[in-house]
């Protein structure tokens, strides 16, 4: 995870009490400088004047920028057709009169909420089942085994069964997306609770902690880092079934956006969609990397150090 | 055999208890070959937290109060193979004994035994309702930070005051906030002997406590442990591989051979000892011997330093520099 990259103050590469000799391939005439059997270091030479470095982030755009380019370049030159794929600039402007009109806002808004409750519903179930099964054997053996049997099974396998159970209202959605994620959630969950130290548990003995302060203090704190990992897939999970719900029977969402626009060959709207989908990913993931950082600060204390 | 100093006889017929002893609870070890009668439970006398002032030889003196543990017949078997084949060991409150044993003897079991841990040993274990461990390894909760380590399963401010005295009596006064990752190894081990002795602990438990130390942190560790022993008078079981370590701190001193105790013994060396002493000299080269090695062989192992005895058995490497420390007060 941490990289060693280290850089004296100075910048790269400066020389060191080495000394710096621009003699890379032949052996020094210098006869002091070195005895028989010795290889000179290849250093920088110090007087070299130092480029300044483009930063990272300007160089990882230039990938993406090529790619839209080429893109808008093929569109307006009637390579790519517009029924294929609307070029970057409509699609765009699109998105504008989209967002202008509040279609977009709209339909935001109710797929927030199905992603919302589902990811609600899904970790908290997930996270008792894990706890009881994590912390007692009765729990293991009445819980795992099933919820590591279903987990075999696809969860979009289980649509036309959702529909059938629950219509194609809003409770299909969001009972896909409390599953999809609930999977994830639990698995990580339980084998965390059981990757627990035993060392700490003894620890937790000794000092008397009793059953409760066990959990509060050991087990839920060591169970964490687990639970985190799951809620990641969990977030990445939810959206993807979101998509294909929304998709196959909706009246409302982006999904169903993009399933309308489908119809009508208007492949900007679903691109539209797809931007949309994707800035939603991003952001439920720093949104986890952010729970993660200040969850996890003693961790980077240990890094730290 | 055992020659035991402070111990009463042995309870005649306590063999099983079934009932916790008020105030020291008896530690949960199952009698294996149950009696058909279940025995009466012995209530052990024992005195939580030790006398305050009382010094060894008050202690030993007629109306002593009785011992803080209490070890009767206790046995463990790992796989048909009897570790710890009975086990007889008494220890005073506010006394020091350190127990050695060549590596895999049973040492940690024998603690684990008396810290609680063992639920599958059998015979028969009192020690006082406060008791603390300090493990190996210093088993500090990393997501805690060091103040909340100390403080683990204590609660109110009071506590909380007597974490910040203890961290700062070790040496860590400062650190309360820091993560355990951030502390040194031997800071750490400091953080769990604090975290030990607010406890106020009527026994404490040392299982080689200061193995992974330096020489050097190990010399101040040990005055730092002399001390607040010294304060706090808790009973002590130090277990160690080093034999100078044993004789340097300990009021008595144990050798755990084939899984009984074959050798129990007071050090009569006083306060301030010193490895110059020819007392000194004479009990590590008997400790030695029990524990297997000869005087050629110890001496051997330390021959380029002038064919002194390393002192040191098991898997520990020899601590050169501890040597000096010996007239520390
Ligand atoms: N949980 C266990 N299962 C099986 N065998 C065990 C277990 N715990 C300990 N033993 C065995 O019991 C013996 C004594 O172990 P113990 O840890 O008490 O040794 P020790 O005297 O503390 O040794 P060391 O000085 O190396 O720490 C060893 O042979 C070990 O293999
Ligand atoms: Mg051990």
């Amino acid at each position: 995870m941490t990289s060693l990259l280290l850089e004296s103050p100075g910048g790269a590469g400066t020389a060191g009490t080495v000394g710096a000799t621009r003699a890379l391939g032949p052996v020094p005439e210098t006869p002091e400088a070195a005895g028989p059997g010795s290889v000179p270091v290849a250093l920088a030479d110090p007087d070299r004047p130092r480029r300044r470095p483009v930063p990272k982030w300007l160089r990882r755009l230039l990938g993406p920028v090529l790619l839209v380019s080429f893109w808008q370049v093929g569109s307006s030159a009637g390579l790519i057709q517009a029924d294929i794929l609307a070029g970057p600039w409509t699609v765009l402007h699109t998105g504008y009169t989209l967002a202008a009109d509040g279609t977009l806002g709209h339909n935001l808004v109710i797929s927030l909420r199905r992603v919302a409750l589902g990811l609600t519903i899904g970790v908290l179930a997930a996270l008792v089942l894990s706890l009881v099964a994590g912390l007692f054997q009765i729990g293991e053996d009445l819980v795992d085994a099933p919820v590591q049997i279903l987990r075999a099974v696809p969860i979009l396998g289980l649509v036309p069964l959702a529909i059938l159970w629950f219509g194609i209202g809003e409770q299909v959605k969001i009972f896909l997306v409390a599953l999809g994620t609930a999977f994830p959630v639990y698995i990580n969950t339980f084998a965390a609770i059981r990757g627990v130290d035993g060392r700490f548990v003894e620890l937790a003995r000794t000092v008397r902690l009793g059953r409760l302060g066990l959990i509060r203090r050991v087990v839920l704190p060591g169970a964490l880092p687990g639970f985190l990992v799951g809620l990641r897939f969990a977030f990445t999970i939810s959206w993807l079934v979101l998509v294909v719900s929304e998709q196959i029977n909706a009246s409302s969402g982006i999904g169903y956006l993009m399933d309308q626009a489908r119809t009508f060959g208007q492949t900007d709207v679903i691109v539209v969609g797809l931007a949309v989908y994707g800035v939603l990913g991003l952001l439920s993931d720093a949104l986890v990397r952010l729970l993660e950082r200040r969850a996890l600060a003693w961790r980077r204390g240990l890094e730290a150090s | 055999m055992t020659t035991r100093t402070t111990s009463p006889p042995p309870a005649p017929g306590a063999t099983q208890v079934s009932a916790p002893a008020v105030p020291a609870p008896v530690v949960p070890v199952p009698a294996v070959p149950a009696p058909a009668v279940p025995a009466p439970a012995v209530p052990a006398p024992a005195v939580e937290g030790g006398p305050a002032v009382a010094g060894w030889a008050a202690r030993q003196g007629g109306g002593a109060p009785g011992p803080a543990v209490r070890v009767r017949e206790v046995r463990r078997e790992f796989a048909g193979r009897a570790v710890l084949a009975g086990i007889d060991l008494d220890i005073a409150p506010g006394e020091f004994v350190a127990l050695l044993g060549r590596s895999g003897s049973g040492k940690s079991t024998l603690l684990r035994i008396l810290a609680g841990l063992d639920a599958d040993a059998t015979g028969k274990a009192t020690v006082p309702a406060r008791g603390a461990v300090v493990f190996q390894d210093p088993r500090l909760l990393p997501w805690t930070r060091v103040l909340d380590n100390v403080l683990l399963g204590l609660k109110g401010r009071q506590a909380r005051a007597q974490a910040a005295v203890a961290l700062a009596e070790v040496g860590l006064g400062g650190k309360e906030r820091a993560w355990p990752g951030t502390l040194s190894g031997g800071e750490a081990q400091r953080a769990a002997l604090a975290r030990a002795l607010v406890r106020s602990p009527g026994l404490l438990l040392l299982d080689e406590p200061f193995g992974a130390l330096d020489a050097l942190t190990r010399i101040r560790m040990h005055s730092l442990l002399r001390d607040l022993c010294r304060r706090h008078q808790p009973a002590v079981l130090l277990v160690t591989h080093d034999v100078d370590e044993a004789i340097l701190l300990a009021d008595r001193v144990a050798v755990l051979t084939d899984g009984r105790l074959s050798l129990d013994e007071r050090v009569g060396l006083g306060g301030a000892r010193h490895r110059s002493d020819p007392g000194f000299a004479t009990l590590r080269t008997r400790l030695l011997a029990e524990l297997g090695v000869t005087d050629d062989e110890a001496s051997g192992a330390a021959g380029a330093r002038g064919g002194e005895a390393s002192g040191t058995t098991g898997r520990d490497a020899p601590v050169a520099a501890a040597k000096d420390a010996a007239g520390e007060p």
